[in-house]
């Protein structure tokens, strides 16, 4: 099954953008939100099956983002992937400290990326 | 110093010039007097008190020529003479204490000069590296983000082609790739002005990262946990990418170690590498940028390289607050 979507980013092209290239890709987005107030609530409501999150949100963290994200899951696993305009070695060991699942830059974001981060061995076709 | 020296000296030589002339030991006595009066007062309070350290010994050395106080045996020439010296001396005493005066006035408006020049040799270096992470920033949320959006964008469109269209596709992938490039291209360029992890995480990532990207192997052991001020982090930053190139480029080092520890004196960061050594620091090197650097914010950097024994950069920033 297609894991669903929940996209967090500030920049407002980008949500555009990256909403149709995974759903083209036969994802399903279930919401996009540019605060971590919105995505919070989104994730509880909607409860996506990953939550992409930007690591530059504006005046708010990515990273902070992520750890409320997979503070309050409870028992339930809430999976987080972060995502930047800038590639990983500038972002350097703050990758590592988070709780994320992984990190995409956003230029190589695709349906398949996200997959092969979540099931690192499972079978990466989407759709 | 230069106070003490005409305060001292000025009077002294004028003493020994009008010496010759005394007409008495008590004459002698008073001009002495007057002298260390005067020196002693331009020297420690100014021009008032030497005007009056003169006049109370013009006053002493009138009242002993005035009869029935008058030194005896006393001739009519040599009272001339002394008089004149006492004169002359008065007016040289005011004169150097003046001088001494100006002096220290020049002396104080240079003090304040330097350290005015030196908090606006602070302020430049610190105006500069919040103008190029400003550049950085606006290059990263404008024109990098905007093209991540369209390269994804352009993905899409290629995703939309209906198939059997394979050149459009082939060329739109083209495309794809070479914003991509592109984008690669301008990080580097972001991350020449301003390296973004350091903004982020502080200093321990951004040696990290440019640890990894070095040429040379590079052992990182840093004990500064926390952030540090924005100028003292850029500051070393810096050093270490500058301390780094020139190992790899000059250094032909097979290993650089990275420390660095904050103490009482402020951010210690040592630089080593076992390389052939002998870097010359005058040549217009990026050592001399370093030094300019680290030094307007109030640190120093000592520089050891001797041929056969690696080079190494020991730099000390302060960290607190200026």
């Amino acid at each position: 099954m297609t894991p669903s979507v929940l996209i967090v980013d500030d920049n407002s092209h980008f949500l555009v953008a990256a909403r149709r290239l995974l759903e083209g890709e036969g994802m399903t987005v279930v919401a996009v939100a540019s605060t971590s107030a919105d995505a919070l609530r989104y994730a509880d409501e909607l409860r996506p099956d990953v939550t992409l999150a930007d690591v530059d949100l504006g005046e708010e963290s990515g990273f902070d983002l992520a750890r409320q994200l997979t503070e309050v899951a409870g028992g339930e696993e809430r999976r987080v992937i972060l995502i930047s305009a800038y590639p990983a070695q500038d972002l350097g060991d703050l990758l590592e400290s988070s709780p994320a699942v992984g990190f995409l830059p956003k230029s190589q974001l695709s349906a398949r990326a996200i997959l092969e981060l979540l099931e690192p061995t499972g079978d990466h076709t989407a759709g | 110093m230069w106070a003490w020296v005409v305060g001292l000296g000025g009077p002294a030589l004028s003493a020994v010039v009008w010496l010759p002339f005394r007409s008495s030991f008590g004459l002698a006595g008073i001009l002495l007097l007057t002298l260390l009066l005067v020196s002693a007062a331009s020297v420690l309070g100014g021009t008032r008190p030497a005007i009056a350290a003169v006049a109370v010994g013009v006053l002493a050395g009138s009242l002993s020529f005035a009869p029935p106080y008058g030194v005896r045996g006393v001739g009519l020439e040599g009272d001339t003479a002394g008089l004149v010296a006492l004169v002359a001396f008065a007016v040289v005493g005011i004169g150097i204490a003046f001088l001494t005066d100006e002096l220290r006035g020049l002396a104080e408006d240079q003090a304040a000069l330097r350290t005015e020049l030196a908090a606006s040799r602070t302020r430049v270096v610190t105006a500069a590296d919040a103008a190029r992470r400003r550049i950085e920033r606006n290059l990263h949320d404008g024109t990098q983000q905007r093209l991540v959006s369209l390269g994804l964008e352009l993905r899409s469109a290629e995703q939309a082609m209906p198939a059997g269209m394979t050149e459009v596709r082939a060329h739109l992938a083209g495309v794809a790739l070479g914003l991509t490039q592109a984008l690669e291209d301008l990080q580097e360029i972001a991350r020449g002005i301003h390296p973004a992890v350091l903004t982020k995480g502080g200093l321990e990532p951004a040696v990290k990262m440019l640890a990894r990207r070095s040429a040379i192997p590079v052992e990182v052991a840093l004990r500064a946990d926390g952030r540090l001020p924005e100028r003292v982090e850029v500051a070393a930053y810096y050093v270490v990418a500058e301390a780094l190139t020139n190992a790899a480029k000059h250094a032909r080092a097979s290993v650089v170690h990275v420390e660095a520890a904050v103490d009482a004196e402020g951010l210690q960061l040592s630089i080593r590498d076992d390389g052939c050594g002998g870097a010359d620091t005058a040549r217009g090197s990026g050592l001399i940028g370093l030094q300019d650097r680290v030094e307007s914010i109030g640190g120093r950097i000592e520089i050891t390289s001797v041929v056969g024994s690696g080079t190494s950069l020991m730099v000390t920033i302060p960290v607190a607050k200026t």
